[in-house]
């Protein structure tokens, strides 16, 4: 009866390395050099970020020394204008831009996956009406709507968070909604559909996954723009005082750049490392799953 | 019996790019009457663009008619509600055209196969689930084990790839299915071994096939009963063997002598070149196949003719060819 | 020149720019040979992140003026790396050396740069396999054709313009089809103009890669019926390369048939596909029926190899019913029998003597 013998494993490559899912999802995660570099800096981010009342040397809000000491040992990177300690600010300053970042991202991400996955999967009316929101929101002045925001609720971190949000989805609603065009028309979906699978079968299962990876190639890349974001506010007096924000200490020491560079240098630098980590994530990870899915 | 009945399907189509001028209706599929049976092969042929994938589509559940009915043991589909609709598609599945589109690239041999069931939820366990999808990977003819199981789509080839698309298919044991030109786009050594599956798969399931295909040799083997499309339309029906043998409407016979001859001492005259293939418009009162054929009269062009029964076999058509007249006739193709 | 005469023009349309020898003229001035193409030993191989992979191994044969040759071969088999080869049209990580490819007698391998792209079109052309995908789908017909024209033959607007006309009358098509965009041609039409475009600088070799593929069966008839036609007329060496083994039977005098990058088997399309010597050649007849075989179908068994791990030995042995020992240690070499056919296989003779049966069994 059987008449046609694979020869495993030489003739199946998707077999070829890795027996398990964690193996073979470990060896993508660290397969290039760029990548890797990226997930550490995240890495040591979010563990400073969790661990830091525990690492940090100094209560941030703390007047600890005395104003403009250099770095020394006892203040590895010197004191701010008022005294606080930089290293701790800087640890502290994880806890504000990370959560933020990855939830303005978030955010954007589940907004724009949904609608427009969407608005490709039905098509017609339901395409035109949510493809018009989309333009809308495009339209929307994110600093007019902060300002808007801040006079009436205050500047508080987690509003500005979801006004991000909800201002940056439209690009991965975009995306979301060509990637599905084209995969709706895909074999395995019409022979899906004819084994009488149901439209939320249908997306959640075979179109969604199939098409996400450049979605979640933005998001990060948007996680990036996020914390630049959360800085530049801050920078411009928008930002939540009530948190340590680097922003907010760039924008402290600006006028004593020339006798205290260090308490804007150190903030910037963390800003510009986290950055750089979700960016060389961001494009590894477009580029290894954009060839995979080609075959 | 899952019976298509006066099946209709027509697309308006506008002329002129800017403004939308003229319309004009465009009949894939028009007036179309054919019966599936379970235990039975039954062959559609014609050329590209002909209908047939479009009535495949009708047949398979995927899309629906816009006249006519589709009824399945008598009872008409576009009556039933979502639910009965839902369970309608655990008896009739599809097989698609292209091996190298109709498996999900990122989900294991598996997971593909075992699709049907998790939709309709009907494995009770994931034992019975893998089990069950062991079997039908078996009955296909193919053997892989494990590694196979895990394995993604990448490495196989166009035949395997088709295996594994009729396993799928036939995973819920469906009376019916519906094959799209399965074998086109699959090698010519591989070909034969499938057409043994697919029998294989009728003797021992009885299932009931609506097998697509331009290819007339492999509908010569495996098909019981064929029709002849051409524009939308039947142009005749009837046992596969008596109707290539000795085609009744001149297009048929104009497949029929087209085919080459793999036999490379024999000669066989190449077809008079007869033009191009009209859009299937403005064809209401008119023989389709009348602007190409060489046995056109007057009627031809004014009446429509309809599918007219003599015996086992039909034909749309006006001068039918008769096998007496088959020696006599130019058209005679290489039999007579 | 033949050019000359297709257009009917005075003697002052002569191409400029042409000093030298010219596209279809032999090296040394000397009367044109018969030998079109001499292909001796080639072979091409990609070098890969899973390794090296030959997908042309040795490949030898020769095309003369006028021949029809048939190239078959399924899938994988190297036919359309081996095309492409002839043309040195590989992608960069591939490497083709032989011992001898000379086309009117000039060695292609050695060739500089710029008389390399006047033979290509110019001496050799190609009929891709999917003319939609293969035309540029944003460019009205005319002017596509006009491509090769203007980059081969300095010829004025309206000289192009005229023999695009020729061209298209030549296939069969109105003169207005030049207006038209691909999209609005049907599948037929548009491998017309495939056609069109690979005769229109009078090419001495038309290598028609499964030209037929995408057609129906009268379409393809036509189409074949048309090429045929054409290269009575115009007498270029036509090579179709496909898997249909029945197409080569009808149009082909001779046939190659392609295994894993080899030649297993090239002679008199008679005697390859009328009594094959190989096992491979015997399965591709055999499984390929006419209408009138009632016999249970053959099937050949197995997959193509892997060309990262090929077998060892012959390369065919894996799925073969005439395999022995030997097979598995030594690669069959070519050589002639009798009928005048050159084989791969150590069993040649059985194989043949097995087909003969069964040509008998069938006309009994």
């Amino acid at each position: 009866m059987i008449d046609h013998e694979i020869q495993a494993p030489a003739a199946l490559p998707s077999t070829r390395k890795g027996p398990t899912r964690v193996g073979r999802g470990f060896r993508v995660l660290l397969g290039r050099p760029s990548r890797t570099i990226g997930i550490a800096l995240i890495a040591l981010a979010a563990i400073a970020a969790v661990f830091a009342p525990v690492v940090a040397p100094y209560d941030p809000f703390a007047l600890a020394g005395t104003p403009f000491d250099h770095p020394s040992s006892q203040f590895l990177l010197g004191t701010d204008n008022l005294g606080r300690d930089v290293l701790s600010r800087v640890i502290w300053g994880t806890r504000t831009s990370l959560p933020f970042a990855v939830g303005a991202a978030g955010i954007s991400l589940i907004c724009g996956l949904t609608f427009g996955s969407l608005a490709g999967y039905y098509g017609g009316a339901i395409d035109h009406l949510l493809s018009r929101i989309f333009e809308i929101f495009v339209m929307i002045p994110m600093l007019v709507l902060l300002i808007v925001v801040a006079s009436l609720y205050g500047r508080h971190l987690s509003f500005t968070m979801i006004v991000i949000g909800l201002v940056i989805w439209p690009a991965n609603a975009k995306i979301a909604r060509a990637q599905v065009l084209t995969i709706k028309t895909r074999g395995y979906v019409t022979a899906a559909r004819g084994a009488g699978a149901s439209d939320w079968w249908l997306l959640t299962r075979r179109i969604i996954p199939n098409g996400i990876s450049p979605v979640i190639a933005n998001s990060v890349m948007q996680v990036a723009a996020a914390l630049l974001i959360e800085a530049s506010l801050a920078f411009l007096g928008l930002g939540d005082p009530n948190v340590v924000s680097w922003g907010q200490m760039i924008q402290d020491a600006r006028p004593y750049l020339q006798i205290a560079w260090w308490s804007a240098v150190f903030p910037g630098m963390a800003l510009a490392l986290l950055v750089l980590a979700f960016h060389l994530i961001g494009e590894g990870f477009e580029t290894e799953e954009s060839h995979r899915s080609v075959f | 019996m899952l019976e298509g009945r006066n099946i209709s399907r027509h697309y308006e189509a506008r002329e002129g790019v800017s403004l939308g001028r003229s319309r004009a209706t465009i009949y894939a599929v028009d007036d179309v009457t054919l019966t599936l049976r379970e235990g039975e092969i039954f062959g559609l042929i014609g050329e590209s663009g002909c209908g047939k994938s479009t009535l495949a589509r009708v047949f398979g559940l995927l899309e629906s008619p816009t006249s006519g009915d589709l009824l399945y043991d008598g009872r008409p589909v576009r009556s039933m509600g979502r639910r009965e609709r839902r369970r309608l598609h655990r008896n009739v599945q599809v097989v698609l055209q292209d091996p190298y589109d109709s498996l999900d690239p990122r989900a294991s041999i598996l997971d593909i196969v075992a699709e049907p069931l998790d939709i309709h939820r009907l494995a009770k366990s994931r034992h019975d689930r893998r089990r069950q999808v062991e079997e039908m990977i078996e009955t296909v003819g193919l053997r892989g084990g494990d590694a196979l199981l895990r394995a993604k789509p990448r490495g196989l080839s166009g035949g395997e790839r088709q295996r594994i698309a009729i396993a799928r298919a036939m995973v819920l044991r469906p009376r019916y299915i519906v094959a799209d030109e399965p074998l086109s786009m699959v090698d010519v050594s591989a070909r034969a071994e499938i057409m043994n599956v697919i029998l294989r798969l009728r003797r021992e399931f009885n299932t009931g096939f609506l097998y697509i295909t331009h290819d007339l040799s492999a509908a010569q083997h495996l098909c019981d009963e064929i029709a002849v499309m051409y524009l939308g339309r039947i142009a005749e029906v009837g046992p596969t063997d008596e109707v290539l043998r000795s085609p009744a409407h001149p297009y048929t016979n104009l497949l029929e002598s087209a085919i080459p001859d793999a036999d490379p001492t024999r000669t066989r005259p190449r077809v008079a070149n007869t033009g191009e293939t009209p859009e299937p418009r403005n064809l209401e009162h008119v023989c389709a196949f009348a602007p190409r054929c060489e046995l056109a009269t007057d009627e031809c062009v004014q009446t429509r003719p309809e599918l007219t029964q003599d015996g086992s076999r039909s034909v749309a058509c006006f001068h039918p060819l008769n096998t007496k007249d088959l020696a006599a006739t130019e058209m005679g193709g290489r039999r007579g | 020149m033949k050019l000359k005469r297709a257009i009917g023009q005075s003697s002052d349309v002569a191409p400029k720019g042409v000093t030298g020898p010219t596209d279809n003229e032999p090296a040394d001035g000397s009367q044109p040979t018969a030998e079109v193409l001499l292909v001796e030993n080639l072979r091409a191989t990609y070098s890969t992140a899973h390794g090296l992979i030959r997908a042309v191994d040795g490949v030898s044969f020769k095309v003369g003026r006028g021949d029809r040759i048939g190239l078959v071969g399924e899938s994988g088999c190297g036919k359309t790396t081996m095309g492409r080869a002839l043309l040195r049209l590989l992608p960069p990580n591939a490497t083709v050396e032989a011992d001898a490819l000379t086309f009117m007698g000039r060695d292609v391998l050695s060739m500089p740069d710029s008389e390399l792209r006047r033979v290509r079109w110019g001496g050799i052309s190609m009929v891709f396999q999917n003319a939609l995908s293969a035309l540029n789908p944003v460019k009205k017909i005319g002017s596509q054709i006009a491509i090769p024209i203007s980059t081969h033959m300095s010829l004025s607007r309206g000289d192009t313009r005229r023999r695009i006309y020729e061209l298209l009358e030549m296939v069969r098509l109105r003169p207005n089809v030049a207006g038209l965009y691909p999209h609005q041609l049907s599948g037929g039409m548009r491998q017309r103009v495939m056609i069109a475009m690979a005769l229109s600088c009078d090419p001495s070799l038309v290598i028609a890669d499964e030209p037929t593929t995408s057609l129906d069966v009268v379409r393809q008839d036509e189409i074949l019926a048309e090429i045929e036609e054409l290269q009575a007329r115009l007498g270029f060496a036509l090579i179709i390369v496909t898997h249909d083994t029945a197409i080569v039977a009808e149009t082909c005098d001779r046939t190659l048939v392609m295994y894993a990058g080899t030649l297993v088997e090239a002679g008199r399309t008679s005697t390859v596909l009328g009594s094959p010597s190989h096992p491979y050649t015997l399965g591709l007849v055999r499984s390929a029926p006419g209408l009138e075989d009632r016999t249970e179908l053959y099937t050949i068994g197995g997959r193509p190899p892997d060309l990262t791990h090929p077998p060892t030995g012959c390369l065919f042995h894996p799925r073969c019913s005439y395999k022995a020992a030997i097979c598995e240690r030594e690669s069959p070499r070519p050589r002639g029998i009798a009928g005048g056919t050159k084989v791969r296989c150590h069993f040649a003779e059985d194989v043949n003597a097995a087909a003969s049966d069964l040509t008998r069994d069938a006309n009994a």
